[in-house]
């Protein structure tokens, strides 16, 4: 199962997808790989739908919590195994593919870590452990930057003092807070 | 940098050098892979323009290599200032270096712009600030490539976040002669921690001096990954130094002959090829380490280890050296500093 569904009920008339008769009550809306698809169905077309039995059996009470958990289980390996051709998913700034990029590890310029976000982020993860940089920031291109996590840290200082009940300290941190905020407004 | 540990004498005997780099790239310009010769000199023109208004290093030596140069360039890759990438396209690389040579910034390596510290000895501390400090200068001047969730932008994936590394070279010769190499890589792969051999023939390693280096660049702090690699480099260290305590108690007879054989061949020597030379300097140095040998000061012979290697002679010979002449300088280079002390 490599869909999403959702069934709407409607009133107005339409006519089946599929036996064309008019009177189709069930709307039925499929992402399948990235497309949306949308059909009506009447009563008697959705009733013999294959994959909307799940829904009806979920309604009757008959569908056991283990079935649940196998659907949605099969449900999550599909979408961890999308198989994607590597060498189509190209870098527009420079050329690269990620197929290049797999092979050698290095990538043509910046803009490749936008496109191939998702490789990289695994590789880090795999590599470093990590994939979030949070050593030191240049400090003339990225001031608001530097302020920011100056006042993560600050915060977090804040909630600390304040759980142990010191108030004093909390207040100058507070002040300092406040000192930073007003620099970067 | 409350969490350096201050080191002594101790560990400046077994470690060479320390060394900390960095990787940075500027805007809008393309990596190495996509870089034509086009922007490869506007790297050089806009990292020229930002040092030569700033204070402390617009004085260093700017170094243009052509492809007819290749000794310069090679020359500098012996000294560990440029990497093996540059030996394939010197027509791209440029270096600022300062008058010691322990600060550098070699522009189109592999990133942009890749800023080395160096230090004497077991020194990652001094080696960062050398290198912290240039960087912060250029980037006064220079806009580099930085993302607030991947950090500093580098060309190889696996640098990306502080884009640093840091280095120290350790001779352990007795580690490998207890065959202890092979587990101690095996715990340092599994702290992320590199250790390769510095000089190879064959891939066999020569003079046991091996690079010990840290390989993780992002979810830590630039002090965090240095103090790592130091705790770990002190280990190797510890180790090295206790066979050498051991070695000393029990009289060695093996250790004494190779080096003072070591030294009476170098005294009289004619003819000295490369891998001769440094397991020479290599066995000295042990002599040194064991205080068997007083006389001969380790840092002269640690730079003679550079100033041994072939680009190294030849720059100082005529154009059309060729390999004998080169040994021949060797051997005498290596006699007239040993006799010196």
């Amino acid at each position: 199962m490599n869909f999403n569904k959702r069934i709407t009920l409607v009133k107005d008339v339409m006519r089946c997808d599929r036996c064309g008769k008019e009177g189709a009550t069930v709307h039925i809306v499929k992402v399948i790989k990235g497309k949306k698809v949308e059909s009506w169905l009447c009563n008697e077309c959705a009733q013999k739908d294959q994959e909307l039995n799940m829904f009806k059996a979920f309604n009757a009470n008959e569908i056991s919590v283990d079935d649940m958990i196998n659907e949605l289980a099969g449900y999550l390996n599909d979408i961890n195994f999308v198989p994607y051709d590597a060498s189509k998913i190209v870098c527009k700034n420079c050329g690269t593919t990620c197929e290049e990029y797999k092979k050698t590890g290095i990538v043509g310029c910046p803009e490749c870590y936008r496109y191939f976000n998702g490789d990289i982020e695994y590789d880090l993860e795999k590599n470093q452990g990590a994939k979030v940089h949070i050593g030191k920031i240049p400090e003339r291109a990225c001031k608001a930057l530097i302020i920011k996590r100056k006042l993560e840290t600050l915060k977090e200082e804040l909630n600390k003092l304040v759980k142990v009940e010191e108030y004093e300290k909390a207040a100058e941190v507070r002040d300092k807070i406040k000192t930073l905020q007003e620099k970067m407004n | 940098m409350s969490k350096w540990i201050g080191y002594n004498e101790k560990e400046d005997i077994i470690a060479v050098t320390s060394s900390v780099r960095m990787y940075r790239n500027i805007q809008n310009i393309n990596f190495l892979p996509k870089l034509d010769s086009d922007n490869a000199s506007e790297v050089i023109e806009k990292t020229k323009d930002a040092i030569s208004t700033i204070d402390g290093i617009s004085d260093y030596k700017f170094i243009r290599f052509n492809e007819d140069e290749l000794v310069d360039v090679q020359r500098y890759y012996e000294k560990h200032l440029i990497g093996r990438n540059a030996l394939s396209n010197p027509k791209n690389i440029a270096m600022f270096i300062n008058n010691d040579e322990d600060i550098s910034i070699a522009i189109n390596e592999l990133d942009h712009i890749r800023i080395t510290g160096e230090s004497e000895g077991f020194n990652l501390r001094s080696s960062y600030e050398k290198c912290n400090k240039t960087d912060s200068l250029i980037e006064s001047n220079l806009d580099y490539v930085f993302s607030e969730r991947y950090g500093y932008i580098t060309t190889v994936v696996n640098d990306t976040g502080t884009g640093l590394k840091g280095m120290v070279i350790v001779h352990i010769p007795l580690i490998v002669r207890n065959n202890l190499l092979k587990n101690i890589k095996q715990m340092m792969r599994e702290l992320s921690i590199s250790v390769r051999p510095v000089y190879t023939i064959d891939n066999k390693c020569i003079g046991d001096y091996y690079i010990i280096s840290s390989t993780i660049t992002t979810g830590m702090t630039e002090e965090d990954i240095l103090v790592d690699l130091e705790d770990q480099v002190f280990k190797i260290i510890s180790i090295e130094y206790a066979l050498l305590q051991k070695a000393k108690r029990e009289n060695d007879k093996e250790i004494l002959d190779k080096s003072c054989r070591a030294v009476a061949l170098i005294k009289n020597s004619v003819i000295i090829p490369i891998e001769e030379g440094i397991n020479l300097i290599s066995n000295v140095r042990l002599g040194i380490e064991m205080a068997i040998i007083n006389d001969i000061d380790i840092k002269v012979l640690d730079k003679l280890l550079i100033k041994i290697q072939p680009n190294n002679i030849k720059s100082r010979l005529e154009e059309d050296a060729d390999e004998n002449d080169i040994n021949l300088e060797r051997a005498r280079l290596l006699r007239e500093e040993l006799n010196r002390t």
